[in-house]
């Protein structure tokens, strides 16, 4: 029994999406997603080869490479201290986001209930809302329950923004679950509970785990709410906008290259997660 | 009446009455159906007559609004799915996708909570027996469409039901190997002694295999009886039209005798058996149902034979069904009427398309099929009237 070739096996995923435009128009979109991929990336590419750099003031080309700035920055007990505060933050973000968003999406495949489309907009709307408008909001209502200045305030906030994150992974995932595969496993004797978790859970896991890492990602990056509700307990991205306004250390270099790599790794493995599951399902259904 | 006769010999299954509507529309109407213990019952219709709603309504997937299910004399509306014991051979059988084969068969022992000894001595024994035993590590994404099937019916056989509801099982699998799942179905609902209940549009299927077929049309019953006797006296014009096997013309009864009806129609009148219990008045309106397989073409200019029905028309097309040829025949009124003939290597081809020809049946070959005209009560009828 041999697989097919995976562009037989899968032919709307290749095919279609390629034979839509001719060659010389997929070489000129080809073309312009490079230059747009070079011009997002620079900057960080620069951050990353200027952080190897010795010198005070790095310039451009890098003459004496070093891992000075590195070591320094694994010294500094302030950023070391906002790494870990970041750290403890993302990880209880990551799991509870998860749980709610995901929650979410099972209640909108499964059920009916009146004001659905209402609910469901509103916990995928403040990805929309602008981030300043949403950390002075979360500002002013934490401060009516002594959670400004706060690790769990910042936490709370981060949860908020990054439910609609994970309702939408789960959301995709469960939207691939065949109808009756639930009704299938009551049928066959499981309860609605035994069945959620035997089959329900067991099937988003890709998705669940994408969501993790991403929720993760989202929190470990996030500065605006993070600066507004944070106070004195500065996470990493704060304590980075503080050195730039007062010292413009190349330890900056130094930070950006790790956040960047930590993010870049986390989203990436949710993308193989995601995409590793497309692929289970769609033979699973032939 | 109902109630009396079910006491008396066990019912697997009964629906009493049931009614099942989505908002405006009926899907199944005052539908009762009595499945005895042992039996392979087949509930066929075209689609959207309520059959696959019926089944549900069994598994306990559907809540019906009006009448009530029974399983075995206990009432089961309000049972959820998973207290039911009727597992469901699904259409698009819903195999789990990520779980092995062995797994898949395993996993409503898993929700009962069977140990582990238990549930895989069950699961070898079904694999086994259905032939998959080889596959039981698979994925269930890496095995044959027939491979799948089986391991759907070990899933739900596995549980040791006293009845098995099938949705369609086999409408996704080519002709060959779908007469082998029709052996293999026949003989394991023989072999266990259990019930089952199997949904279907393809009425070669239920004939194949079921002791009684149940034709349903608009969430009513048609008819429900033996393959032989739906076959044989359809009720209804559905159900003859349904079968496939009669010709349908309609006709006003011009005189009634004991054993005969003569009926005038746009063929000329038409002479049809009359069963002892059916009752007709002169001036009524009937359909005429004729045996496609038993009206003969004759010659036009040839002698007609006393007391045969005869009229004639003109080939307007011809199929083959292997050896055999089915004609046919536009008659006068525009209704065309079809008749079968072999063709073995000695027969010549005597008529056509476009040749005039005659067709030729006995009275004894034709009936009148309106289930109104019955004079015996049917209880399903009674209620529905």
């Amino acid at each position: 029994m041999g697989r097919l070739p995976f562009s037989q096996e899968d032919p709307l995923e290749t095919d279609t999406v390629n034979n839509l435009f001719s060659p010389a128009a997929s070489r000129v979109m080809l073309l312009y997603l490079i230059l747009i991929g070079i011009f997002l990336f620079t900057p960080i590419v620069f951050n990353l080869y200027l952080s190897f750099s010795a010198r005070r003031f790095p310039g451009f080309p890098v003459t004496d490479y070093s891992l000075k700035w590195y070591l320094e920055a694994f010294h500094d007990a302030r950023l070391t201290e906002a790494l870990i505060r970041t750290l403890i933050v993302s990880s209880l973000v990551a799991p509870v986001a998860t749980l709610l968003g995901g929650l979410a999406a099972y209640a909108d495949y499964r059920f009916k209930f009146f004001g659905k489309r209402l609910a469901l907009a509103l916990g995928l709307l403040p990805p929309t809302i602008p981030i300043v408008i949403l950390g002075l909001a979360f500002l002013a209502y934490l401060a009516r329950f002594n959670l400004t200045a706060s690790l769990t305030g910042v936490v709370i906030s981060h949860i908020v923004i990054c439910i609609p994150f994970a309702m939408a992974l789960i959301r995709l995932r469960l939207a691939q679950m065949d109808r009756d595969l639930e009704p299938a496993a009551w049928n066959l004797g499981g309860s609605q509970f035994q069945v959620f978790w035997a089959i329900v859970i067991p099937f988003c896991l890709p998705a669940i785990m994408a969501s993790l890492l991403l929720t993760f990602a989202v929190s470990f990056d996030e500065f605006t709410i993070a600066w507004f509700i944070g106070g004195t307990e500065q996470t990493l991205p704060v304590r980075v906008l503080n050195m730039v306004e007062r010292e413009a250390s190349p330890m900056i270099n130094v930070i950006g290259t790790i956040t960047f790599t930590v993010t870049l790794t986390l989203v990436g493995i949710a993308l193989i997660l995601l995409s590793l599951s497309r692929l289970r399902t769609t033979r699973a259904s032939r | 009446m109902m109630l009396g006769s079910s006491a008396r010999e066990p019912l697997a299954l009964e629906l009493y009455r049931v009614r099942k509507t989505y908002g405006d529309s009926v899907a199944v109407c005052d539908l009762s159906i009595k499945v005895e213990d042992g039996c392979f019952l087949a509930i066929m219709g075209p689609s959207g007559c309520g059959k696959t709603t019926t089944l549900r309504m069994l598994a306990g997937l559907e809540t019906p609004d009006a009448g009530e299910i029974r399983f075995f004399g206990k009432r089961i509306n309000e049972r959820p799915p998973w207290e039911r014991s009727l597992p469901l051979v699904w259409q698009n059988l819903a195999l789990f996708p990520f779980l092995t084969v062995a797994q898949n068969v395993e996993f409503g022992l898993r929700m009962r909570n069977e140990c582990r000894a238990s549930r895989e001595k069950k699961v070898l024994k079904w694999l086994e027996r259905l032939g998959i035993r080889s596959l039981a590590e698979r994925h269930v994404d890496e095995i044959s469409g027939g491979q799948k099937q089986r391991v759907a019916l070990a899933r739900s056989l596995v549980l040791s039901p006293r009845v098995l509801l099938l949705d369609e099982p086999l409408s996704a699998l080519d002709p060959h190997l779908r007469i082998r799942m029709q052996t293999l179905l026949t003989s394991l609902q023989r072999d266990l002694g259990i019930s089952f209940v199997y949904v279907t549009h393809s009425q070669t299927e239920a004939f194949a295999m079921a002791d009684r077929v149940v034709i349903m049309r608009a969430g009513r019953i048609e008819q429900d009886g033996s393959p032989q006797s739906v076959f044989n006296s359809p009720e209804t014009p559905f159900v003859a039209d349904f079968t496939g096997a009669f010709n349908l013309v309609s006709a006003t009864v011009q005189s009634v005798s004991a054993t005969q009806v003569l009926a005038a129609s746009d063929l000329g009148l038409l002479a049809t058996q009359r069963p002892a219990d059916l009752t007709v008045r002169t001036g009524q309106r009937v359909t005429v149902a004729i045996r496609v397989h038993e009206c003969q073409l004759e010659d036009i200019n040839g002698a007609v034979t006393d007391g045969r029905n005869r009229t004639q028309g003109v080939i307007v097309g011809e199929e083959f069904v292997g050896s055999r040829i089915l004609v046919h025949i536009e008659v006068q009124g525009g209704t065309i009427l079809r008749v079968e003939y072999t063709l073995n290597a000695r027969t010549q081809r005597l008529w056509d398309v476009g040749d005039p020809v005659a067709i030729a049946w006995n009275p004894e070959d034709a009936l009148i099929v309106d289930s109104a005209l019955r004079s015996e009560p049917d209880p399903v009828g009674a209620v529905l009237s």
